[in-house]
Order: structure tokens, then C-alpha cells, then sequence
């Protein structure tokens, strides 16, 4: 193996995922108490020769790259993607959960399209694969799996590649097809969450961290002496509206942190309705993108900060429970009783 | 014999509405000394940051400036009066210079004494080549000092001064007796030995015509750069020193990128890109994860929206109805996310020929209407500048 190729890799994490890096690592039983005080050239220069020196091979370099990723894992875009499964295959979800067997089936589907390198690695309740493809343009793709679910997340795979990847996969999974929800984000954690938890988020994800159910025999707390305020006509006018937007804030979106979405895009078709500043009535397409590090913290943020009006409509008060982040909003249809 | 109770007439009095003297013709009358008629000693304290305004200048004017916000019949008559400089080539490839990059936009106080004769602009471009060159020095040896101790490398960041040129731009004008703009370019070398532009910067009043009772002020209140800050930071002093003017940074509130962005939009064609308009919250929202929020419109919904307001497209808006239009968006926005446009600060506006954002950052997206987009900024600064 090529000293460059392991230092290059290694020089990647930083000084403190160093740690990390030999706990996590199958690789680094071996030396795992080994020294690595000091400059982090100097970690990287004793970690390469340990490699070295007990033969390292790519496979190793590959799940060390995996680790990284994981480490790292807002530096890729995520898609979002369902696999669908007929009623009558079905596969041993268990024996997927093993890395090596999954890559070893997943390996055995796609060489019959390209020269290819798999590596698995595992990560609490998914499957990290690392796909390398060897012919052409030398390309490393990432998919993450979460075993008895179908849900799988892929960072951007060229079209070239996708076809034959996806394919292989669903040879390997016994599914019929993979279909694309309308779910990008960065945080592959927050999208597992919105996909896989949909209906434990806002107010009653206190259920799913034990926030409800207290224990019984823990004492209670004392009751907190109401603030006396010093001047009795200091009065706060709205102080009924201030409570019902509190409490509305609080039976939609909970207290607890809301999963990560950077970007929520809304397709408006809904017509201009003419109103006392002009009398315009027609269509008026629009697009609009809310962005920010935590789009649904900030639209909770918004309704305390009374820029935005309680009752909010429904694409924007149950978007942690729809499992997309790009919508199209059109006008309600009138039946033909209705009209 | 003759009365003396009534003073004799002068000789010189023909016309009929002089009357006779009360004072004798040796009696001086007392100078008042005012910023405008002050000497050069005192010239300075006209340029002090809060105690200049325009409205001074033109006190004593003759014609108010243009300005093409201006709503009454006077200012109407006296625009009607300006004669247009018709579009040209020559004015087209001038203004192709002000589609490459992104400009940053300041405004000028009048520049005192600026003299547009060749010799002059030449001496200029020795006095800015000389200031420059003494300013990025001084600058090089703090740099270099600091990236050598954080990088470990010898040349760290070091910019070398080769010279500063100064033309006019004759063309990039809206009307006749708008002075012509001026362009100020620093050029460097790399450590390759190439040749490369530091800092561009062009100062221009399209629109700005006016004239002072002095006769020595010249309006050119609207100033583009795009470089390097320091080239830029001691171009700028440069220009405040020899012309005793103010420069300070642009800022558009949202009502007038409003009423920006409604002009603006008057002048692409129906087909191609649309409009975006980009709102930030409140700080407190910012620090909990929403950064911004974009709403983007389709060129040819936008000019149907604003044909309802404002009929005859080939004409400006005025300032109630780009409110209008501004409240037609907001009502529309709040009916389908019942979110207040009003609660949310607009920090910035795209159109199909300019971006502009609230902190004066401009990019100019079509060279053919590049003139109309700097007379409507100049017409926000004048807007501005009232204010004070």
C-alpha cells in the first residue's frame, strides 16, 4: 500500500476524531493503545507506520474513509428514497445487518456492471456502504440503510452509475422499485427521524425521550414562589394572546428540538385575490424557499416572535409530520356540490 | 432755494425698480461668514459627517437638482426641460465595464474644485498613483508581518502598486448637462509578475444635474467600487482629501428596494428570469435557524401585478404605488403562509437587469439598461439625503 494514499486519508480527520477513529475502526485492534500526543503530523506519521507495519490493505483504507464520512456527515447531500417491495418477495433482513454479507451481496449484483469495491460499515441501527466504482472515472458513492425499514439515503450519484446501482440494491433487498420523496437535507440523522418517526414528532416526540411519563417515586420538585412584582400597575395588556400563542407553540411543535432541514421549498399556485390595494385577481405562480441552518426551528421561532399568525395553515404547522421538504400548495378544488 | 430734506437721485439709477441709496457707496457690507462662502481654512468643516447636507448647497441655487422622485410641477417642468443623451454605441461599451463583477455602492457629498480638463485628470491620476502606492506600503508591511507569523510563508498576502489611471467615461450619462462619469482604476502586479486590475472604482450622476451658486461643486453623488478593500480604503480617502467631499457606504431600506425593484421590473421582457425578493428575519429568529426566505415571482406575473397599479408601463411609479405594489405582495404572502412581510426585513431584490441588496452590494445583469438603474439609484440617494 502507498504510504501517500494512508496519510492522505488520515490527514483528513481532525486532532480530536483521532480517538474516534481507533475505537471505531476494525482495522485498529492491533494498536489501539498506540501513541499519538503531539502535533497531529506527528499522530498521522506513527498511525501510517502502524498501518504499514501490519499490513494494511484497501479495504481497510476504504472503511477508514467510511468513518470519516461518518464523522463528516454534513459535508454530503442526502436524497431521500422509499423502497417499494411486493407483497410476496421478502429477504433475510437479519443477515443484512451484518456488513459482511451485505457487502458481499451487493458486490456479487453489481460486478455484472462495473468493477466495483464495497465496504460496510455499521452504525447503531444503519448500514453505511461506501461504493466505489473502478471502470471509467473512478467514483465513490455513499448509501446509508436502515435494515426493516425502507428507508434508504444516497448522496449524488451520477446518472451514468444510478440505474445499475439502484438496480443491484434492490436485487439485493427483494425490491420492486425506489421512489424519490421530495426529502434533501444534510443531516441524514434528521431525515431517518422525519421518515422513519413521522408520527412522534412536535408535541409528542416528549413521548419518544421519556418526557411524559415521570417515575413516581422521584420527589417532586417544589412548587416555584410566584415573582412579586414591585410596582402593582405594571400590567401586560396582551397578556391572554401572549399565552394562547405560547400554548399553541407548544401542542404544535413541542419543546424539543425539531429535526434538521436546511432548505423547504413551497411551489405556490394559489390565484391573487383582489384586494383594497389593487384589483388584480388571477393566476400568480410563486416560489417560495424558506433556508437556514434549522428551517423548522426558525418557523417555530417566527410564531413567538409574532411574525408569523397562529393558526399557521397545514403545510407549514404539520411539516415535521409530512416526510418531504418540497411542496406544491394549490387552491382547494370546488366539487360539484360545493359549486 | 433748493430742498435738502430728500436725497438726490443717482445718476445711475435708470432702472425703474432701484432705489435710492440709504448707505453711502464706501460703507462695505459685512461679511457673514457661512460653510458655503467660507475660505479654504474653513472649507474642511463643511465636509464633517453630520453637518453636511445637500439642501445646503442649493440654498442659494438658481435650479433645485433633478431628481427623478421629484413630484412637483416645478421639478416636472424642469426634467421636461433636460435633454436626454440618446443611446449610442460608444455609450453601450461604456456601460458593458459595469457588468463584470460585483459593484459596492457608496454616496458622495458634491466634490469641491474637480476639474475635468486633460492636464488636470492627469495630475490627478499622479496624485492618487503616489497615495496609493505610500498607503498599500504602510499596509504591505503590517500584512505581511502578521500572515508570515500565521502561515510560516515569506510573501504572504502582498499586493504591489505598478499605477492609477483616471478617464472619463463621456457617455455614461442620463442627460446632457449631467457631468460625464469618472473612472478610477489601480493597477498591480501579482508576485508572477502579472499585470491586474486592485481596485476599479467609477463615480457617476446620471440624473444628478444641478448647479451651484459657487459654480465649483460638481455632483457626481453616486461611487462604485469593486477590488480589494485596501486599494479601495485609500482610493476612497484619496478622493475625500483632494475634493473635500464625504463618502460613506449606501444603505437602501426595504421600502425604496421596493420601489426599486417595481421600476426595475418595467424594463425586462416578459420572457426569462423573475423576480425574487429576499426577507430575513429578526435576530432572534436568525440565531434559532431560519435564515432567509426567498419568494420568487415569474417576470410576466410580476408585470401583470403591476399593470393593475400602474398602468402605462413606459412611465416611472410613484412612491404610493410601489407602496401599493408592496402591499399587494405582502397581503398575497401573508393569505397563503400568514407570515407579516412587514415583521421580516428585505435584504435584498432580483430582477432580470440588477441585483441589489439593503447594504448597497449591486450587480448589473444587462449593460442596456445600465444608465436607468444608476438614475434610480441616484434618485434613492437624493431621497435620502432629504432626509437629514
Amino acid at each position: 500500500m502507498n504510504v501517500e494514499a494512508i496519510r492522505a486519508v488520515l490527514r483528513r480527520f481532525k486532532k480530536d476524531q483521532i480517538p474516534v477513529l481507533l475505537e471505531r475502526w476494525t482495522f485498529a485492534d492491533a494498536f489501539r493503545n498506540i501513541d499519538i500526543s503531539g502535533s497531529k503530523q506527528r499522530a498521522v506519521q506513527v498511525l501510517a507506520a502502524a498501518c504499514l507495519e501490519h499490513g494494511m490493505e484497501e479495504e481497510d483504507l476504504s472503511e477508514a474513509d467510511v468513518i470519516y464520512r461518518q464523522l463528516h456527515v454534513n459535508s454530503r447531500r442526502w436524497t431521500a428514497l422509499r423502497i417499494l417491495k411486493k407483497h410476496s418477495s421478502s429477504c433475510d433482513e437479519a443477515q443484512l445487518s451484518i456488513p459482511e454479507v451485505l457487502e458481499d451481496k451487493l458486490s456479487s449484483c453489481l460486478v455484472q456492471f462495473y468493477n466495483n469495491s464495497i465496504c460496510a460499515v455499521r452504525l447503531r441501527d444503519s448500514m453505511w456502504l461506501r461504493v466505489a466504482i473502478l471502470e471509467g472515472v473512478p467514483s465513490v458513492y455513499y448509501l446509508i440503510y436502515h435494515p426493516h425499514s425502507s428507508l434508504l439515503l444516497t448522496s449524488n450519484i451520477k446518472r451514468a452509475h444510478q440505474k445499475f446501482i439502484f438496480h443491484s440494491f434492490l436485487q439485493v433487498v427483494a425490491g420492486h422499485k425506489l421512489k424519490e420523496l421530495s426529502l434533501k437535507g444534510k443531516s441524514a440523522q434528521s431525515l431517518a427521524d422525519l421518515v422513519l418517526r413521522r408520527r412522534s414528532q412536535g408535541n409528542f416526540s416528549a413521548f419518544r425521550f421519556n418526557q411524559k411519563d415521570c417515575n413516581p417515586l422521584v420527589r417532586r420538585k417544589r412548587r416555584k414562589q410566584p415573582v412579586r412584582v414591585s410596582h402593582p400597575h405594571i400590567v401586560r395588556e396582551d397578556e391572554e394572546k401572549a399565552k394562547r400563542r405560547s400554548t399553541y407553540v407548544k401542542k404544535t411543535f413541542g419543546d424539543n428540538k425539531q429535526p434538521i432541514l436546511e432548505k423547504v421549498e413551497f411551489q405556490v399556485e394559489a390565484r391573487f385575490v383582489s384586494n383594497k390595494h389593487t384589483g388584480y385577481h388571477g393566476p400568480f405562480p410563486c416560489h417560495v424557499r424558506f433556508e437556514g441552518s434549522s428551517v423548522l426551528d426558525g418557523i417555530r421561532a417566527l410564531v413567538e416572535d409574532r411574525a408569523a399568525e397562529p393558526p399557521l395553515p397545514a403545510h407549514l404547522a404539520e411539516l415535521h409530520t409530512s416526510s418531504r421538504s418540497y411542496f406544491l400548495i394549490e387552491e382547494k378544488r370546488q366539487t360539484q356540490d360545493e359549486a | 432755494m433748493a430742498d435738502t430734506s430728500t436725497p438726490r437721485p443717482s445718476r445711475k439709477a435708470k432702472r425703474l425698480d432701484m432705489t435710492p441709496r440709504t448707505t453711502p457707496v464706501w460703507a462695505k457690507k459685512p461679511k457673514i461668514l457661512t460653510p458655503l462662502s467660507a475660505g479654504p481654512t474653513l472649507r474642511r468643516l463643511s465636509a464633517t459627517p453630520r453637518g453636511f447636507s445637500l439642501s445646503r448647497v442649493y440654498a442659494e441655487s438658481r435650479t433645485r437638482p433633478s431628481a427623478s422622485l421629484a413630484a412637483s410641477e416645478h421639478e416636472t417642468t424642469v426634467e421636461k426641460e433636460r435633454e436626454r443623451v440618446p443611446p449610442s454605441r460608444e455609450q453601450l461599451r461604456q456601460c458593458q465595464v459595469l457588468t463584470q463583477g460585483k459593484w459596492c455602492l457608496h454616496s458622495v457629498s458634491p466634490l469641491y474644485n474637480l476639474q475635468a480638463m486633460v492636464d488636470r485628470v492627469r495630475s490627478y491620476s499622479r496624485s492618487l498613483t503616489a497615495h496609493i502606492k505610500v498607503g498599500i506600503e504602510r499596509w504591505n508591511g503590517v500584512a505581511t508581518a502578521r500572515e508570515a507569523e500565521e502561515t510560516g510563508a515569506e510573501d504572504g498576502g502582498r499586493q504591489t502598486v505598478m499605477r492609477a489611471s483616471i478617464s472619463l467615461l463621456k457617455e455614461l450619462k442620463s442627460f446632457v448637462n449631467d457631468h460625464p462619469a469618472i473612472s478610477l482604476a489601480v493597477y498591480g502586479r501579482t508576485s508572477t509578475g502579472k499585470e491586474i486590475v486592485l481596485c476599479q472604482c467609477i463615480l457617476c450622476g446620471c440624473g444628478a444635474t444641478g448647479e451651484d451658486e459657487i459654480g465649483k461643486f460638481v455632483m457626481l453623488p453616486l461611487l462604485l467600487c469593486n477590488g480589494t478593500s485596501v486599494a479601495t480604503s485609500h482610493l476612497v480617502d484619496w478622493l475625500q482629501m483632494t475634493f473635500d467631499c464625504r463618502v460613506s457606504r449606501l444603505e437602501i431600506p426595504s421600502r425604496h428596494l421596493f420601489y426599486l425593484i417595481a421600476n426595475w421590473t418595467r424594463y425586462a421582457s416578459d420572457k426569462g428570469k423573475g423576480v425574487d425578493f429576499c426577507f430575513s428575519p429578526s435576530r432572534h429568529v436568525v440565531d434559532k435557524g431560519l435564515r432567509q426566505i426567498v419568494l420568487s415571482v415569474r417576470q410576466d406575473t410580476a408585470k401583470a401585478l403591476l399593470a393593475s397599479i400602474h398602468s402605462n408601463m413606459r412611465s416611472e411609479l410613484t412612491d404610493d404605488e410601489a407602496e401599493r405594489f408592496r402591499m399587494a405582495v405582502s397581503a398575497h404572502f401573508y393569505r397563503v403562509f400568514r407570515i407579516r412581510v412587514e415583521a421580516l426585513n428585505l435584504t435584498g431584490v432580483t430582477s432580470p437587469i440588477a441585483r441589489v441588496s439593503s447594504d448597497g452590494n449591486l450587480t448589473i445583469l444587462s449593460g442596456d439598461h445600465a444608465v436607468e438603474i444608476l438614475e434610480f439609484l441616484t434618485g434613492i440617494i437624493w431621497k435620502l439625503g432629504d432626509r437629514r
